[in-house]
């Protein structure tokens, strides 16, 4: 009998060790192992600490081959310019373009094996939006489920989308805005609609709280007569008004400055802090998502927009969609390039990181970074400058904190990361993950009649969560 | 909320979102076992009289400051065995494995009858033929006869002879009826654990072991057998892993050498038979007692019995699963002892054994004298009432005039009452004021208005952007009509569900174009007109029910013959027609093919020139059918009362019981009696007493949410808010495409943007499921009422321009307002504030209104139909 146990340790780890792809430090044992796979089960029973999230958007899609999955060995067209570096991590490189996240790798997990089949941004960006690989018009976002599995009894709106998707490449509305069948109820508070709308901009203030033709004062006046009306009304109060009555206080503090209010403010940051994330759409959206998940908002969505490099003129918020199509190329210094965007997303992120550790929210929140899906091999000629082109067959993804294992990297690319080598992910799997880190149950029923469609049906990947 | 609402609820979600069941669609999870309790009775005989005089001690004391609940028992005077099974006197235990649950009831001077198992001590006479346990568990030794006598407090005695037999012989274990109960019982073959599609760890068994053979095929013949080990059976890895001899991911589930274990034992120990096919099954099975009054704190033994098709019984007690559907309330043990709290209401046991289940309702009232009651107006009353008698729980007073007509005119006709209505009603003496309201509004077009925008969404009256309008239209035009002539309910449904030709000269085979395939047909009208959800048995045996894949597909051979082409008028429409043929549909799983059958009827025959939905429409409305007009009734009931009878309302099973189900089965037996007449059901309801009881509670009944014992108020659904808002601003919202004056109710489609409706939870017609109109509160409805752009809009035209022109003075206006937004008089108090804060704010009377308006839009009173 024992014998046996043994001999199942033995050939799991060497498993594992096969599928974390050769990265050590990882001596996980059966029971370790078993435990982490139950903590993927677990519901708000076993653990009841909400955790919270937020979910950056690396909107046309970032290449693989350039940041987490580096070929050095590969001939030259495809390898691209950049060098590989090493991180706080044994045997674990990445790009040399974020140099301040190579030094966070114990914090993070990074998947080389993410893979799915569809090239059309549109249908892709509603694909991993709703974790599945058909979605339905009406399926709601990860967001909106999450939202509705784990509402937040804080009173700052439960979901907010930090900078909309713009330009050709976007998903519809439905598939993020609405909260799909789950309803209005769940869908994002949308702040920053056009690409100057955010915290970098200097006149920038979120205008969903301002007062609608009528003026704080006039608000704060009816709010008064409201209350002497309520305070009349044959009505008592039972049990069929608490959530009205809680609604409207949460609506009225929202509206009226107090702490929720006060959530949505930047300004309120110190600025070194807030160089420290850099001064652009990207960093600054980063902070802002810090402070309302500090104040009790459930998910954030960030969209990657890293902003304009000096005199540039604003095309489009596709950032990571490069295809050399714009007038800058992949590898060259401007919006649509790698050299521009990366080292500001390396910066905002790993300051993100740093930061939610200090303030001791790293083990609570889900960071997610990830795009919807990855770019070609090959660098070719794009309409004006060289670029790469869409790539959904194999592409990376990173995510941090909550109950993510960090050190981690899952899965395998091909000699030219074009194909997975081993342990591919789905979006199914990848957002049951994702569930699981949150310690929400992938298989929570979401249909209105309650039993039919789960949150996810993907299975969640133990390797990727940290174990008990 | 939800600690409140439990109450005196039947929380039937905890049965719809159990957690096996969830996990069982996702192969990845698995291990969670649900943690039973096991709770252990043996208090010693003199302790536990103590004990249960001691209850009553606290509860007399207790009178002064609580409701006296069940109330004192009085004098024990009779004490009964039960078994369930008892012959002639004689109870025989066949077999080594045969036990048997005696339930020791005493029957009291009140007239009370409580469950004396906790107190009872048994004498055997002879001793060594059998063993009683301190819970009054019988478990044979040897072959032969005995009396078992239980004594109980006072000294009052019952007793049983008993008799055991086929001990020597032993009878060989039949694997479905006995080994595969225990899988379920322990939760193995749970959606979470071994029952998930794919099984866990490489060990499959059939989710809630609906398919015997196939788990027959895991354990004993996978993997080459190595699972069992008849050479040593204790050695077996099935019993080592479930008794915990073994590391198992699901802990150990049963002791070892307890009666699962030495059942599955003996079964290795025989050679795994599987039994044969002549061996009897089980047909149902029956719990003991079904109901029953309960002190708090109280404690009831369930007893099981398992009936057999060879006409035999047998004691399944020990190998039952047992859930409670609500655990504040009450729990039950896994050896059947059902424990009540301190609350009141009703606590609802399901039982499972193999697919059959049944239920326990255990009341616990209130007992408070209900002496106050309005006179009935009928059966409702009567039933509504017998039911708060019986709990002790007095309703609330009558509801006021302005009130019940301001909840009338919204139930029925989908709209607040107007001023002049208002006012005509408040001032009208006659005692028959409120009758001739609810005839009035049956008969406007605006009951017909509201009830088609009902139907129409879960008929799925959805209208794609790419076909056109007159579609949709004509289905709603001919809901509408069908509700204005008040068409026999059963006609009516025959008409959708028999729809043959083009949608444009026959509206409802829109109903087709909607509902596409034979699964969704036929699942759309079991939910929809039976209340039935029997989508589960598509792919398997239904958990919760009896439905099983032969039923499913014995329905779904109803629309076998349905024939779809291409409508010339438009290509994105169907025509439906009979395709001439046998009607069958075969279950994928077996291979066979199965005849049209009703639910719970016999398979029928059809000749191939008959269309079978004619046959399927004739059983729907036969007046003996079970779900149909319960289905109506219940769903009506919850559009008046905002909670079913049975809630969901569409989710009828055994084991999701009616809150009073003699009033469901008379409003079912009222409306076939007159010949499913709709507006006769709308009027039955709203003339009750019962209906027109006030929303505000009184000391006992503010956490009643499943009695009826107050009116519960709902918010507004979203057409009727925004048409009332529209009344209240005086600016009618303009719809693109229809005439001026059109209302939100009257809206003949969903295909009109809205964001206001949205928001507030207008169904998206995509399903038969009632569930899709959502009335829950959310933040952006209240961003949108207190802070939008769109409501300004309205408060800044319109009524405060009107007010701010009108010389009369203030309280008159005011005096207007309140008529048309609350129904009611202002109180002077009311017309003060408003005042006041209009000449605060002079000389601009028109903002001063349009904050006053702003204001009545956002109390509670004006949101919600109360």
């Amino acid at each position: 009998m024992h014998q046996d146990q043994s001999d199942h340790r033995k050939f799991l780890s060497r498993r594992r060790m096969l599928q974390a792809g050769g990265i050590g430090a990882l001596n996980l044992t059966l029971p370790d192992l078993l435990q982490a796979e139950e903590s993927t089960q677990n519901t708000s029973r076993a653990k009841s600490d909400a955790k919270s999230c937020i979910f950056i958007h690396q909107y046309g899609g970032l290449s693989q081959l350039d940041s987490w999955d580096m070929k050095p060995d590969a001939p030259q067209e495809i390898r691209g310019p950049y060098k590989p570096i090493s991180t706080a991590t044994p045997g674990f490189q990445i790009c040399e373009l974020m140099p301040q996240l190579a030094r966070l790798s114990p914090l993070y997990a990074v998947v080389r094996s993410m893979t799915h089949t569809q090239s059309n941004h549109i249908q892709a960006n509603s694909m991993y939006l709703a974790g599945r690989e058909n979605p339905a018009a009406d399926d709601p976002s990860f967001g909106a489920m999450v939202t509705k599995l784990r509402p937040s009894n804080a009173n700052v709106p439960p979901h907010v989308w930090l900078q909309k998707f713009g330009g050709g490449a976007a998903p519809p509305d439905h598939a993020y805005l609405t909260g799909g069948r789950l309803g209005l109820a769940h869908a994002p508070m949308l702040i920053g609609e056009r690409h100057d709308d955010n915290p970098a901009a200097s006149d920038f203030r979120v205008h969903a709280l301002d007062a609608q033709g009528v003026t704080t004062q006039q608000l704060q006046q009816r709010r008064s007569l409201l209350k002497d009306f309520q305070r009349r009304s044959p009505l008592k109060s039972t049990v069929e008004f608490e959530g009205f009555e809680l609604h409207q206080q949460r609506a009225f503090e929202l509206l009226q400055g107090g702490e929720a209010k006060q959530a949505f403010d930047v300004d309120k940051e110190d600025s070194k802090l807030r160089d420290r994330y850099g001064r652009n759409p990207l960093g600054q959206n980063l902070l802002l998502a810090r402070r309302l998940v500090e104040s009790g908002v459930r998910l954030v969505n960030v969209v990657a927009w890293t902003g304009l490099g000096v005199g540039e003129k604003f095309v489009s918020v596709e950032t990571w969609d490069m295809h050399g199509n714009a007038d800058v190329g992949i590898f060259e210094d401007g919006w649509n390039g790698l050299p521009f965007a990366l080292p500001r997303t390396d910066q905002a992120v790993a300051t993100l990181l740093e930061d939610l550790q200090d303030r001791g929210l790293l083990d609570s929140t889900l960071v997610v970074l990830v795009g919807e899906f990855g770019r070609t091999p090959i660098i070719r000629k794009g309409a004006k400058r060289i670029g790469r082109d869409h790539w959904p067959g194999c592409y990376s993804a990173m995510m941090a904190g909550a109950g993510v294992q960090g050190g981690v990297v899952y899965g395998q690319s091909d000699k030219h990361a074009g194909y997975v080598k081993t342990n591919p992910v789905t979006l199914e799997d990848f957002t049951a993950t994702l569930f699981a880190a949150m310690n929400i149950n992938p298989a929570s029923r979401l249909s209105p009649d309650g039993f039919t469609r789960p949150a996810s049906s993907g299975t969640a990947i133990p390797l990727l969560l940290k174990s008990g | 909320m939800r600690d409140s609402s439990a109450v005196f609820g039947y929380a039937i979600d905890n049965w719809n979102l159990r957690e096996e069941w969830i996990y069982h669609y996702h192969p990845s999870l698995q291990l969670k076992m649900r943690n039973l309790k096991m709770r252990v009775h043996t208090a010693s005989p003199a302790l536990a009289i103590l004990l249960l005089a001691a209850v009553f001690v606290v509860q007399t004391q207790a009178a002064s400051v609580e409701p006296l609940g069940l109330g004192e028992p009085g004098t024990l005077e009779f004490v009964s065995i039960e078994t369930g099974r008892t012959v002639d006197g004689v109870l025989t235990l066949a077999g080594r494995d045969a036990s048997q649950q005696l339930l020791i009831s005493g029957k009291f001077s009140s007239g009370q009858i409580r469950n004396l198992n906790p107190i009872a001590t048994y004498h055997v006479h002879p001793a060594g033929i059998l063993n009683v346990d301190s819970t009054g568990w019988v478990t044979p030794v040897t072959e032969g006869q005995a009396t078992i006598e239980a004594e109980t407090a006072g000294g009052i005695k019952a007793s049983v002879v008993v008799r055991v037999t086929d001990l020597i012989t032993d009878i060989p274990v039949n694997f479905p009826n006995e080994v595969v109960p225990v899988f379920t019982k322990y939760g193995c073959n749970s959606g979470g654990c071994h029952g998930k599609s794919g099984g866990q760890n490489g060990f499959a068994l059939a989710l809630l072991g609906f398919e015997p053979t196939e788990d027959f095929e895991h354990l004993v013949n996978e993997l080459r057998g190595r699972r069992l080990f008849p050479g040593s059976p204790d050695r077996s890895l099935l019993l080592l892993k479930a008794s915990g001899g073994l590391p198992h991911g699901g802990g150990a589930r049963f002791d070892m050498d307890s009666p699962p274990y030495r059942m599955i034992r003996r079964w290795i120990e025989q050679g795994m038979p599987y039994g044969n096919e002549e061996d009897p099954v089980v047909t149902h099975i029956e719990a003991f007692p079904k109901e029953r009054l309960m002190p708090r704190d109280g404690k009831q033994q369930l007893l099981v019995i398992a009936h057999y098709s060879d006409g035999s019984t047998r004691d399944v007690t020990r190998v039952t699963q047992f859930d409670s559907n609500e655990e504040d309330m009450g729990t039950v043990s896994q050896t059947g002892m059902v424990s009540t709290g301190k609350m009141t209401g009703t606590v609802a046991v399901m039982m499972r054994y193999q697919s059959h289940v049944d239920v326990f309702r255990g009341t616990v009232p209130l007992g408070v004298k209900v002496d106050k009651l309005p006179p009935s107006n009928g059966y409702i009353d009567d039933l509504v009432f017998k039911k708060l008698i019986e709990l002790g729980l007095p309703p609330s007073e009558a509801s006021t005039d302005g009130t019940f007509l301001r909840r009338l005119t919204i139930d029925i006709a989908g709209r607040l009452p107007s001023q002049q209505e208002t006012e005509q009603f408040l001032v009208d003496q006659d005692a028959s004021k409120r009758k001739r309201a609810i005839d009035r509004l049956l008969a406007s077009s605006d009951y017909a208005d509201y009830f088609a925008n009902k139907w129409g969404a879960v008929l799925r009256n959805k209208r794609a952007t790419n076909t056109r309008k007159m579609h949709t239209y004509g289905f709603h035009d001919w809901i509408q009509r069908s509700m204005h002539d008040n068409k026999p309910y059963d006609q009516f449904v025959r008409e959708v569900i028999t729809a043959s030709g083009d949608s444009q000269f026959n509206p409802p085979v829109n109903w087709y174009n909607e509902v596409k395939d034979q699964s969704a047909q036929l699942e759309d009208t079991a939910q929809l007109f039976l209340g039935l959800r029997i989508q589960c048995a598509k792919c398997h045996h239904h958990p919760f029910e009896k439905w099983s894949q032969d039923d499913y597909y014995g329905f779904a051979a109803f629309f076998s013959r349905v024939g779809r082409k291409p409508s010339p008028t438009d290509s994105n429409r169907s025509r439906i027609f009979h395709r001439r043929g046998v009607a069958s549909a075969n279950n994928p799983k077996t291979g066979k093919k199965i005849m049209p059958t009703g639910l719970g009827a016999t398979a029928i025959e059809i000749p191939v020139d008959e269309d079978p939905r004619q046959q399927l429409a004739d059983w729907m409305s036969r007046h003996d059918n079970p779900f149909f007009a319960r289905a109506l009734v219940n769903r009506y009931w919850k559009h008046f009362f905002s909670r079913g009878l049975v809630d969901p309302e569409d989710d009828m099973r055994v084991t999701n019981p009616a809150s009073n189900p003699e009033l469901l089965d008379a409003l079912a037996a009222d409306f076939i009696e007159s010949n499913f007449d709709l507006k006769h059901l709308v009027r039955t309801i709203a003339n009750s007493k019962t209906y027109q009881l006030s929303a505000t509670p009184n000391d006992y009944n503010e956490n009643d949410r499943q009695n009826f014992s107050r009116y519960y108020p709902q918010r507004l659904k979203a057409e009727v808010l925004l048409d009332s808002i529209d009344v209240l601003t005086a600016t009618p919202t303009q719809f693109a495409g229809l005439p001026s004056g059109t209302r939100a109710v009257q809206l003949p489609d969903n295909a009109f943007d809205s964001y206001f409706l949205t928001v507030f939870g207008r169904p998206e017609s995509a399903s038969a499921c009632e569930c899709e109109r959502t009335g829950d509160a959310n933040l952006a409805q209240h961003l949108l009422l207190l802070n939008s752009k769109e409501i300004q809009a309205k408060l800044g035209s319109g009524r405060s321009a009107q007010l701010a022109d009108d010389k009369r003075d203030h309280a008159a206006k005011i005096r207007d307002l309140y008529r048309t937004a609350l129904s009611r008089e202002p109180e002077p108090e009311e017309i003060a504030i408003a005042s006041a804060h209009i000449d605060k704010n002079l000389p601009n009377v028109k903002a001063a209104y349009e904050d006053v308006i702003w204001a009545l839009v956002n109390t509670k009173e004006f949101l919600f139909n109360h």
